[in-house]
């Protein structure tokens, strides 16, 4: 189902002194009413696609199996609420298929260079975006 | 569009996912950001477990600057890594990986098993959290688990809910039978359908020490799984997810001499007693011809 009344914002911050891009989601409801997002911690339940100059950027997702607990989360009428994630990314050119060490660490086959990132959010019961972000890791370091 | 700079707050003040259990104690320092918790594993922290048994706790927290921070992990009644290893562990900067802390296999239930994680910033040795886990002993134990999703493919990621049983308290509102207990998973040998001589001469030319089905499977999928402790919630479920671990269409697409689809198998088992299994399922990732990425789950 796809929640008209709410939108996001992606928030992409320099995280490992500049090795790695954090995620952060504000969902906001521009409805009236409160809106209830159920969904699960940590929360993985998104697609990102990436852009480069060049065109498009392969994204390497290592496995990720963990326990999940669901949560739900109100958003008053016209308010925001922030949905975290533990998922970064990083650059590497060189990532092999089965992708990095790290399980929510996800690898961009790509050198490091500004990037539009576009998320749609997955919830349980509602599809939420896309919402998309510039990141420029030149401006990070 | 938001990008924000090293110096911002990151996210200090956002909610708390510590889970059930006593509130961390937050103390700042004026400049530096709290570290925000990402995941902290058991989530309960009033588990029920049984001596002898593994428990794996998980720590991660963001922050600007984590090789500025250890967490310290300082159990009582058991020791971490094997049974006769220290009682206390360090792990440099903000993400602890899986700490494996076995319980002593003497535990009778008037002694105390805890365990106490500190997030501990290097400069001052000022601890800026602290989360606590109190262990009780298990009783009976569920000897049932239950899929609730069925065993079609879903679009990766895939979330699933287990109910454990049997319902010890049959009826509308009883229960929970089994709040409170920790299940142990565990991952066995990953395995692929792909084949030495479906691989074009070109692909082996380029990776000549892809020679057995298990390197073609460590080479597209990975060789390693991080596996974690469960506890049973108020419901008697527990609930999990399946993410990532396919590469894209192309990846096979130019390795393959015929595309088909693809499929990697990941065995998993979830443990309520050490030792024995409670279930077993097959975790199959699979990427169909047209690119999309689908995993199923089985129970075996």
């Amino acid at each position: 189902m796809q929640a008209h009344t709410l939108t996001c914002d992606l928030e992409l911050t320099p995280a490992l002194a500049g090795e790695e891009i954090g995620l952060a989601f504000q969902v906001h409801n521009t409805g009236d009413a409160p809106v209830e997002l159920h969904y699960f911690v940590p929360f993985i339940g998104f697609d990102l696609e990436v852009m480069a100059d060049d065109g498009p950027v392969s994204l390497v997702q290592p496995g990720y199996d963990t326990g999940v607990r669901p949560t739900t989360q109100t958003i008053p009428g016209g308010e925001t609420a922030q949905v975290d994630t533990p998922i970064r990314l990083r650059f590497d050119p060189q990532v092999g298929p089965a992708g990095g060490a790290v399980p929510t660490v996800w690898s961009l086959r790509h050198v490091p260079a500004p990037i539009v990132v576009r998320a749609t959010l997955k919830f349980r019961d509602m599809v939420v975006g896309p919402c998309e972000s510039q990141f420029d890791p030149a401006l990070s370091r | 569009m938001v990008q924000r700079e090293d110096n911002d707050e990151f996210g200090a003040g956002s909610g708390s996912e510590s889970g059930p259990g006593p509130a961390p104690t937050d103390t700042p320092a004026p400049a530096d950001p709290v570290p925000v918790d990402q995941y902290i594993v058991p989530f309960d922290h009033n588990p029920l477990s049984a001596p002898g048994e593994k428990i794996i706790f998980v720590g991660e927290f963001t922050h600007p600057s984590p090789n500025a921070y250890q967490l310290k992990y300082t159990g009582t009644g058991g020791t971490f890594d094997s049974d006769t290893g220290s009682a206390s562990k360090t792990i440099a900067g903000l993400t602890s990986g899986n700490a494996f802390f076995f319980i002593t296999k003497t535990w009778d239930a008037s002694a105390t098993v805890s365990m106490k994680l500190e997030v501990q910033r290097i400069s001052d040795s000022a601890v800026v959290k602290t989360f606590n886990w109190t262990f009780a002993k298990k009783t009976t134990v569920p000897t049932t688990i239950q899929q609730q999703e069925g065993e079609a493919e879903v679009s990766l990621p895939g979330h699933y809910s287990y109910k454990v049983g049997p319902a010890l308290h049959p009826g509308p509102g009883a229960g929970p039978d089994y709040e409170h207990q920790t299940i142990l998973e565990r991952f066995g040998r990953r395995t692929c359908n792909i084949a030495l001589d479906e691989l074009k001469p070109t692909f082996k030319a380029a990776h000549p020490g892809i020679t057995t089905a298990e390197q073609i499977t460590a080479h597209f999928f990975g060789a390693s799984s991080s596996n974690g402790t469960f506890t049973v919630d108020h419901t008697d479920m527990i609930y999990d997810v399946h993410g990532g671990g396919i590469s894209d269409l192309a990846v096979f697409s130019n390795a393959l001499i015929t595309m088909k689809e693809v499929t990697c198998d990941l065995p998993q088992t979830y443990e309520v007693t050490p030792g024995t299994a409670l279930g077993n399922f097959t975790i199959r990732r699979i990427i169909k011809t047209d690119g999309s990425k689908m995993v199923r789950k089985m129970k075996t």
